[in-house]
């Protein structure tokens, strides 16, 4: 650089340059009341919308979550803005959660970083730093984003095993409450020697990585109204095919923290985030086998894809450290 | 210390110094489904890179929804692939 600013750290890093923009805190987003959606099969999930106002409309908000049960799975599903008052925008920052509880207790608590920009300041003491076209890109008034540590994690491609599936009814889609879908699969990471793990974690981690399965339950059935002599129906005769297919959606997360020896570790696995079932059913039926009333189907709720997993890529967890900005 | 900086806040607390690490940021911009961006920031020459990116709107169930593929190359960050509407940060240090 030949005219500006720069600061490095210890490691030759850049801290802060006039050539680029610090994140900085704005603040925390709001919590919801109730998540916008629930359910407790399937080890549980809450989609949660957290909301901030940022005072400029071009910067994007870096979303950090706390994690106030570390056994379970969270992470980034959206962020958007929306235009509101002269000049704000009012962003909605979506986290998903594993696990069915619903108090406020909780749910993570959001940390939004931004740009300088962004943030209405006060106070009238400390350092600025500008950029080329006179925007601030650094205000001690606002705390700097401090990073604790970066890991790169990626999902397994499998959520669960089939293996490990009950079995459930295949008439018309009876065992719907059913709890096979529970994530079992997960990748562990070493995020460090636990002595040096921050106060009170946050973490950035978008949960980009989806993946459907599905298992299928048949079943035929025939039965004789009359007698039946060596295995031949005298009278009606019926029979009835059942198949409910059963499917879980999952969604990318981090979590399931554990301390091995002297390191910690947070797994990549998945959260169920919505389930269902679809089914058919065929029957038919004959009179001495001669004449009957044919067959009949019916089906419903489908997913638009099967047992297959997408945006399967290494995502990296950037960690803070939230109690410097409590 | 001995060499560095530290910034102190108007209580006199420390709020960033030369012991610390972050990212900062170079570029952010949104990406819609369907499009492809690729932009050049000389000022990553050099440096460690990181890119991150969020759907803008959770996926809904109602389509397949594909994340863009986000490479760095040199200076060069490419966005494309994707038919979700995402935002994209570039971060360096």
């Amino acid at each position: 650089m030949s005219t500006g600013f720069l600061a490095v750290n210890n490691n030759n890093e850049v801290l802060i340059s006039s050539d680029t923009k610090n994140l900085q805190f704005a603040g925390k987003a709001t919590k919801p009341s109730t998540p916008l959606s629930n359910f407790v099969n399937h080890g549980g999930f809450v989609e949660l919308v957290y909301t901030i106002v940022l005072s400029d409309r071009s910067s994007i908000p870096v979303p950090f979550f706390t994690m106030p049960d570390d056994s379970k799975f969270h992470s980034i599903a959206g962020v958007k803005g929306v235009n509101s008052g002269t000049l704000e925008k009012t962003w909605s920052i979506t986290i998903l959660r594993s696990g069915g509880s619903t108090t406020q207790v909780t749910m993570p608590e959001v940390y939004v970083f931004v740009e300088p920009v962004a943030i209405t300041m006060s106070g009238g003491n400390g350092l600025q730093v500008f950029n080329d076209d006179t925007t601030v890109c650094f205000d001690s008034r606002a705390r700097p984003l401090a990073v604790t540590n970066a890991v790169s994690v990626v999902q397994p491609s499998n959520p669960v095993t089939s293996s490990s599936f009950a079995a459930l009814s295949a008439a018309q889609c009876g065992g719907i409450n059913n709890n096979n879908f529970t994530p079992t699969q997960n990748n562990s990471y070493n995020f460090g020697t636990t002595t040096s793990q921050p106060t009170k974690p946050m973490y950035h981690y978008n949960g980009l990585a989806q993946a459907q399965r599905e298992a299928s339950f048949y079943q035929y059935v025939e039965s004789c109204t009359g007698f039946n002599i060596y295995g031949f129906c005298v009278g009606y005769e019926s029979t009835l095919a059942n198949t409910s297919t059963y499917w879980a959606f999952y969604r990318g997360a981090i979590g399931g923290k554990t301390i091995t020896g002297s390191d910690t570790y947070l797994k990549a696995g998945w959260i169920p985030v919505i389930a269902g079932c679809y089914w058919s059913s065929v029957s038919s039926g004959a009179f001495l086998r001669i004449f009957g009333p044919g067959s009949s189907g019916s089906s419903g709720g489908a997913w638009p894809y099967s047992d297959e997993t997408i945006n399967l890529a290494a995502q990296t967890v950037i960690v803070g450290d939230a109690s410097r900005y409590d | 210390m001995a060499q560095g900086i530290e910034i102190y806040d108007e209580d006199g607390d420390v709020v960033y110094s030369t012991v610390d690490v972050t990212w900062n940021q170079v570029a952010s911009f949104q990406v819609n489904g369907g499009a492809s961006v690729s932009n050049s920031y000389p000022i990553l020459s050099g440096k460690t890179v990181q890119t991150v990116q969020m759907f803008i709107n959770p996926p809904p169930a109602t389509r397949k929804a594909l994340a863009h593929t986000v490479t760095v190359t040199g200076t060069t960050v490419a966005v494309s692939g994707g038919n979700e509407d995402i935002l994209v940060l570039v971060l360096m240090r």
